[in-house]
């Protein structure tokens, strides 16, 4: 993790640690506050319902009594006395039941058969003793009884406040029974008043229910008599949404903060670390080579210090390392001096002895001399050519042109250097396994001319015992790689760290040069040419190019 | 109540078909075939017979022309005869009243007397009277009490057919009086001529075989009839062949008039487009000619109101020169001796003494009208039935034309027809004396109709 | 009183213009208020007696039956048979004869199914294969069917009034006025013209005190009342199927016909026992009480019935509440007319309240009732048996012995009756019921109008 990550989260841990705190203390402290204003509305929302039930039930009274008091009544009571059936038909109940607000409304005989009946029209001519029970009461209030209406899926029993009186004329009694149920407008009035959701309950039944409310819920429950109860259902959707307004200004300020945190975090790291980030590109560019690297940031304190060194070092190492090459190049070229010196002075001596050879001889005037000096100039055309050989592969050397980078496929030109060899020597195999599609940037000819100095090599070392060569090319992610193994008998260990020196040889007329140059045109190329292989079990070269991508 | 009494009005009021009679006769009958003076004879007959008086029987008759009394007299007594209970008739010369009738049957020996009273009143024949036992208490001696039984009373009617009708108008032998004379009351004497399976639309009377009677023809809403003066069924007709009118009536309603030159009826009812002339020929009627003028009288031509039982009001007389101007529409046309008399639909009528003068306007009048000279004189009585909708039951009145106002006067006669509309009336000479006749055309309750004829009876 | 007096006071009567020289008065105008539909449907369905007597103004039937029973012919101008099994129907028009074979075809056919079909069940091919010869409709029996005649006066066998060959007494002369046709083959009606006005029953009350009406059509009856014949007949009928075996046992033992009757059916209405309405089929006394089967609680039915039939809905609540105490649920869906016929065609209902207008004769009033029941299979087996019969006494026994034979096997159970009841003002005259128990109109006159006399009515 990065410095700058890790800065970045500590300035948030920071921020968010109060919130944290802060947060299951309020919530507790506003639902207890909350919870407690419930209640005490549910507790007033329920005693106005009572009282609109007391106050339905009073009105009701109230409707029963200036029925039974008014002159239709009278009127009614008299035809009725005179031809029942005529004066009360099964639509007579009704319009006196609505014009007094009434919601249930039965007319009766003195023994209890329905006259008419304004809440179940259908019920004329039929005894209703539950309804008929209400006459035997003392009280004048309104008692709670069944009462069945009609409904287009049958009949309902529904909970009503009714209350009896009966109507005299002369010797005829007529009873009244007239109430209000207990039904959805009961329940809507109820609903309005307590805003709460009201179901009427008959025993376990709901005849009527008003109102929603949104769950979660708390219910309360209002008994009326046997007959019925009011529940109400109180919504703490209110409470629980304060809740969570808060909670989610509470995460809508973490959020801000942990963000501004963040931010801050990052502004802060960034002023931290950018030296310490110019210093790591710094160190890794000269890793990289590039020695005279200088760091330019504006830091002050440990860091300003370290800059300044870093800079110091770098200017110390360029200069140190100029110095270093010098050397090196002075001692490389003494080395190829004392080479070419060395190479040189072989074929002088055996020029040298030819010459003082024929010299003696011609001051000896010896017969042989011409033989003898035909075959003592021959000596020395030979180490003649020899030396230029010597002079033209070091110029060559010291002349390798810069390659011309160009997308190649190695497994063609593998193919293509091997069909060079097409048909090998006595005892010689050649195997090739190429993976297709490794292409590198490079240099065709230069290339060409490494692999066949290493397929050559590998045939030079194979000339007396016979083997296997193989040749393989494969690509992996980063680079592409050219091996040529053979089974001859190997490089010694002894030797391996020195034969891409120049005029290093172990080969009769090897110039000693021609590993150096592969080795040289590998590194022009930005790849590598290395050695592997047990002694006495053949040489492997690796041939290291990076990858085109 | 009054609107009880209104609905009841109401479901009286049914138009022509209201009937319990699942089917209507056949065709058209004469009164039924039993003569109405044997019916009336047996009826009384059984009652007396239901008495059992003893044996011998005095029989006392009374009322009505001595023609009738005798026939009657015989039939009864012969009933009575075939009964056992001996009859026998006590003249009136020799009882002239019912009371001195009581002594006599004393004298004569008989042990019971029926005593009745004949008339012909609305188109019926009625005897009424008493029958009693004139046994004497032989212990008692001096008195002659009543004996308690047997005794009863006797009230028999039957309707009047021609024939009976025809014995009430006898007139007794007279001995000729001197000329200018007060004029006779007029009395007139009802009985059905004959039943009809549908109402009239329309009659009209005249002498269509040549025998110097004259004719009754009806015209209902789908044939035409022709009736002897005996109420016998001489000749019908169908009309059914004859293409349907634009616009029929509800009720029968048509024209029918007997054509003067040689005898043709001439008939059309609003049930078809036009009307047709027809003639009487061997018992049969036969069609002529087809008429495109609805045919009001032997030489009045007019036409309908659409659709409704009136006639539009123009008529023209003769051969079409001269027209009678009224404005309102007519539901009867009569003439007789150059009078004409129009009938409006709401009970007003002209009445012209000569076509070409101003109409006299009369009003009250009902659609049943006619005139026709009925007692002789030369001059046409003009005859009416009431003008109210639902008359019940519905009256003949008989009015002098000779002054200027015919009804202001009160009636030369006036009496009840039977139950029915007496949409249609008529005069014909069905006995070739000078005093016509009269036929009402009836539409009876049961949806059929019927023809009652009025004659002169005895004063 | 004396002679002079008389005739003074008759003459005194001649001067005032109510008088109308013995003939029925033509002309004025009739105010007919009702509690039917402004608009009456189709002959199948505007079958209530005050719908039928509304369409009757406008569309009339083949032919008519007299208050006698008597067939009279109406649109038709002749009915005849050539042959003992063939009815030939002479029309004023082939438009006519085509319309009339039209509107039959329909009414057997299967696109607005309803009972009345069962009126020309006995033609050949029921009635689906009627094609007219120019303007005479003949029509092939199947078997032999002395009461065809009068089966085809029913109102439902009208043409439809929007046929433009339909044809009453009246025609329509705007939205509610309708004008004496002067070529009305029975003639012109009295009237000049009839103005309806559709209204309620409060309407109707409230029209006839105020003298707003000369006649009302369908008052509650009261003693005194003219009302057709009690023909319009309503059932419950039950898909057996779909409710419990002893469903009739629990509606009969539940169900007091005369208490529903008295109590809940308005107008003039009769119980009925029996499968024919009382007036085809006299009730006999002595009907037992049904023991009520054990009630066993929580059978749900629904029954449907009629939304335009206030007096259905009555019914129907008095079952729901009846049939609760035998432990049935009954769920209640009003449904329009059309709808309710349509359900029942597809026997698709488990209780059904049927209202039907019953032709006055027995033998065609069982066919209805049969198909109604949903037991048109018995119609092959029955009507032959009773139109073998010559006699039409012999025909009606036949028909009401059957009815009564039958009565257990229909699922269908008769309730009550109802006529058509009305009030008219004195000054409207002739106004009588047809056989068929409704009002005719056209037969209606006006007393002219007495001048200066108000409150004439009361």
């Amino acid at each position: 993790m990065r410095l700058r990550t890790r800065l970045a989260l500590a300035f948030a841990l920071l921020a968010l640690v109060p919130l944290a705190v802060m947060v299951p203390f309020t919530l507790t402290e506003l639902r207890t506050t909350l919870s407690r204003g419930l209640d005490a509305r549910m507790e007033g929302a329920t005693a106005s319902a009572q009282e609109a039930v007391e106050r339905a039930a009073a009105n009701a009274r109230r409707a029963v009594e200036e029925l039974v008091e008014s002159s239709a009544m009278e009127d009614l009571a008299r035809e009725a006395r005179e031809s029942p059936a005529r004066a009360i038909r099964a639509d007579t109940a009704q319009p006196l039941m609505k014009s007094r607000g009434l919601t249930v409304l039965s007319l009766f005989d003195r023994k209890g058969t329905t006259l008419s009946s304004g809440h179940l029209p259908a019920r004329r001519g039929d005894p209703d003793p539950a309804l008929f029970a209400v006459t035997k009461e003392k009280s004048p209030k309104p008692v709670p009884v069944k009462v069945a209406v009609r409904g287009d899926q049958g009949l309902r029993e529904v909970p009503a406040l009714v209350t009896a009186r009966p109507v005299d004329y002369g010797d005829s009694r007529l009873w009244v029974v007239g109430g209000v149920l207990l039904d959805q407008g009961l329940a809507a009035h109820l609903s309005r008043l307590t805003g709460a959701e009201v179901a009427l309950l008959s025993g376990d039944t709901v005849v009527a229910r008003a109102g929603s409310v949104t769950p979660p819920t708390v219910a309360r429950v209002l008994p009326l008599g046997e007959a019925a109860t009011v529940r109400l259902v109180f919504s703490r959707a209110a409470e629980r949404e304060a809740t969570v307004g808060v909670f989610r200004s509470f995460l809508l300020l973490a959020g801000l903060g942990l963000s501004f945190a963040v931010l801050l975090g990052l502004l802060m790291s960034r002023r931290i670390t950018q030296p310490v980030e110019a210093l790591t590109s710094g160190a890794r560019r000269v890793g990289e080579g590039a020695w005279d690297v200088q760091v330019q940031v504006k830091a002050t304190g440990e860091v300003g210090e370290l800059v300044k060194t870093f800079n110091h070092m770098t200017t110390e190492l360029r200069s140190t390392t100029e110095r270093l090459v010098a050397t090196e190049r002075v001692a490389a070229w003494q080395e190829v001096a004392r080479r070419l010196a060395h190479e040189i002075k072989n074929p002088l001596t055996p020029i040298r002895m030819s010459l003082e050879t024929l010299m003696a001889v011609q001051d000896a005037r010896d017969a042989r001399f011409p033989a003898l000096f035909r075959e003592s100039a021959g000596v020395i055309l030979e180490e003649v050519d020899r030396l230029k050989r010597i002079v033209d592969e070091f110029s060559r050397f010291a002349r390798l042109p810069k390659p011309q980078l160009e997308p190649v496929d190695l497994g063609e030109l593998a193919q293509s250097v091997l069909s060079l060899y097409a048909s090998p020597p006595e005892g010689i195999s050649i195997h090739s396994e190429v993976q297709p599609g490794v292409v590198a940037k490079a240099d065709r000819d230069q290339l060409t001319q490494v692999l066949v100095n290493l397929v050559k090599n590998a045939e030079e070392a194979m000339a007396k015992g016979g083997g296997a060569l193989h040749v393989r090319v494969r690509g992996s992610e980063q680079e592409a790689v050219v091996e040529v193994q053979d089974s001859g008998p190997g490089i010694p260990p002894e030797h391996r760290a020195r034969i891409f020196e120049p005029y290093f040889t172990t080969k009769e007329g090897g110039t000693g040069l021609g590993l150096a140059i592969a080795a040289r045109i590998l590194q022009e190329h930005g790849g590598k040419l290395d050695v592997g292989g047990e002694p006495g079990q053949g040489a492997c070269f690796t041939l290291s190019l990076p990858r085109e991508r | 109540m009054s609107r009880a009494l209104a609905a009841a009005l109401l479901l009286a009021a049914l138009p022509a078909p209201a009937a319990q009679t699942p089917a209507p006769p056949p065709a058209a009958t004469t009164a039924p075939a039993t003569p109405a003076l044997e019916r009336l004879a047996q009826a009384v007959a059984t009652d007396v017979r239901a008495m059992k008086p003893e044996a011998p029987v005095a029989l006392h008759l009374s009322g009505a022309t001595p023609e009738l009394r005798r026939a009657f007299g015989t039939l009864l007594a012969s009933r009575l005869a075939s009964a056992g209970l001996a009859p026998f008739v006590l003249e009136m010369l020799e009882a002239p009243s019912p009371e001195a009738a009581e002594t006599l049957a004393r004298e004569q020996g008989a042990r019971a007397l029926v005593r009745l009273s004949l008339s012909v009143e609305a188109g019926e024949l009625r005897a009424r009277g008493d029958a009693f036992g004139t046994w004497v208490n032989f212990w008692s001696g001096r008195t002659a009490p009543r004996a308690p039984s047997p005794a009863a009373a006797i009230a028999q009617a039957v309707e009047a057919d021609a024939a009976a009708l025809a014995l009430a108008a006898v007139e007794p032998p007279r001995t000729p009086t001197p000329a200018p004379e007060e004029p006779r009351p007029l009395r007139l004497l009802g009985a059905v001529l004959a039943r009809l399976p549908s109402p009239p639309a329309a009659l009209a009377a005249g002498d269509l075989d040549g025998d110097g009677k004259d004719e009754v023809a009806v015209l209902t809403a789908h044939a035409v009839h022709v009736f002897t003066a005996e109420g016998s069924l001489l000749a019908e007709r169908s009309l059914d062949m004859l293409p349907p009118g634009p616009a029929p009536t509800r009720e029968p309603f048509g024209a029918l008039a007997v054509l003067s030159g040689p005898p043709r009826l001439a008939a059309w009812s609003t049930r078809f487009a036009h009307g047709e002339v027809l003639t009487l020929e061997n018992g049969a009627l036969r069609g002529v000619s087809r008429i495109e003028a609805v045919p009001l009288g032997p030489d009045a031509r007019g036409s309908f109101v659409p659709g409704q039982t009136a006639f539009a009001p123009e008529v023209r007389l003769g051969t079409g020169e001269q027209r009678l101007a009224v404005t309102s529409r007519i539901t009867t046309f009569s003439a007789a001796n150059s009078r004409v008399l129009l009938v409006h639909p709401d009970g007003s009528a002209s009445f012209f003494s000569q076509p070409s003068v101003a109409p006299v306007p009369l009003s009250g009048l009902g659609a049943g009208s006619a005139l026709g000279d009925l007692d002789g004189d030369g001059t046409p009585e003009l005859l009416t039935t009431s003008p109210e909708l639902q008359p019940s039951p519905d009256a003949l009145r008989v009015f002098k034309t000779n002054g200027s106002e015919p009804t202001a006067h009160e009636p030369l006669w006036q009496g009840s027809l039977p139950s029915g509309r007496a949409l249609s009336v008529v005069t014909a000479n069905l006995d070739g004396d000078k005093r016509r006749e009269v036929v009402v055309g009836l539409t009876k309750p049961d949806g059929t109709g019927e023809l009652f004829l009025l004659r002169q009876g005895a004063p | 009183m004396t002679l002079r007096h008389a005739l003074a006071s008759l003459l005194l009567l001649g001067a005032t213009p109510s008088l109308g020289a013995g003939r029925i008065p033509y002309g004025g105008e009739l105010r007919v208020a009702h509690t039917g539909p402004a608009e009456p449907g189709e002959p199948a369905l505007a079958d209530s007696p005050l719908e039928a007597t509304l369409l009757g103004l406008l569309s009339r039937p083949a032919c008519q039956l007299a208050p006698d029973g008597h067939a009279s012919p109406a649109l038709a101008r002749e009915l005849s048979r050539p042959a003992p099994q063939v009815v030939r129907l002479t029309l004023a028009s082939p438009a006519q004869a085509t319309a009339l074979a039209r509107a039959w075809i329909r009414l057997a056919g299967t696109e607005a199914p309803s009972p009345y079909r069962a009126l020309l069940f006995p033609l050949r091919g029921e009635g689906r294969l009627l094609s007219p010869t120019g303007d005479t409709l003949e029509l092939a029996l199947g078997f032999p069917w002395p009461d065809m005649e009068r089966a085809l006066c029913h109102p439902a066998l009208a043409p439809p009034r929007s046929v433009p060959a339909a044809l009453g007494p009246f025609s329509a002369v705007g939205a509610n006025t309708v004008e004496a046709r002067l070529a009305w083959s029975q003639g012109r009606p009295y009237l000049d013209r009839v103005r309806l006005q559709a209204t309620d029953e409060r309407g109707l009350s409230r029209l006839w005190s105020n003298q707003e009406a000369q006649v009302a059509l369908g008052v509650l009856a009261d003693a005194g009342t003219p009302s057709g014949a009690a023909l319009y007949a309503t059932y419950l009928a039950w898909s057996p199927r779909r409710v419990p075996p002893d469903f009739r046992q629990a509606v009969e033992s539940a169900l007091e016909r005369e208490d529903l009757t008295r109590l809940f059916v308005r107008g003039p209405a009769v119980p009925m026992p029996n499968l024919l309405p009382p007036a085809l089929l006299p009730v006999s006394p002595g009907a037992r009480p049904t023991p009520p089967p054990t009630a066993q609680a929580g059978r749900k039915v629904t029954l449907v019935y009629d939304a335009g039939n206030e007096d259905q809905r009555a019914v129907a609540e008095r079952l729901q509440v009846r049939l609760h105490d035998r432990g049935y649920t009954v769920a209640l869906e009003p449904l329009p007319r059309a709808e309710l016929r349509a359900r029942w065609a597809r026997g698709e209902y488990e209780l059904m309240l049927h209202s039907l207008l019953l032709p006055p004769v027995p033998g065609p009033a069982l066919a209805v009732v049969l198909d109604a029941a949903g037991r048109k299979d018995l119609l092959g087996v029955e009507l032959p048996r009773i139109g073998a019969l010559p006699d039409a006494a012999a025909r009606d026994t036949r028909a009401r012995e059957r009815a009564l034979a039958l009565a257990a096997s229909v699922p269908l159970l008769p309730l009550y009756a109802q006529g058509l009841a009305l009030r008219a003002a004195p000054e409207v005259g002739g106004l009588v019921f047809d056989a068929q128990g409704l009002p005719m109109l056209d037969g209606a006159w006006l007393q002219p109008a007495v001048t200066g006399v108000p409150g004439a009515r009361r």
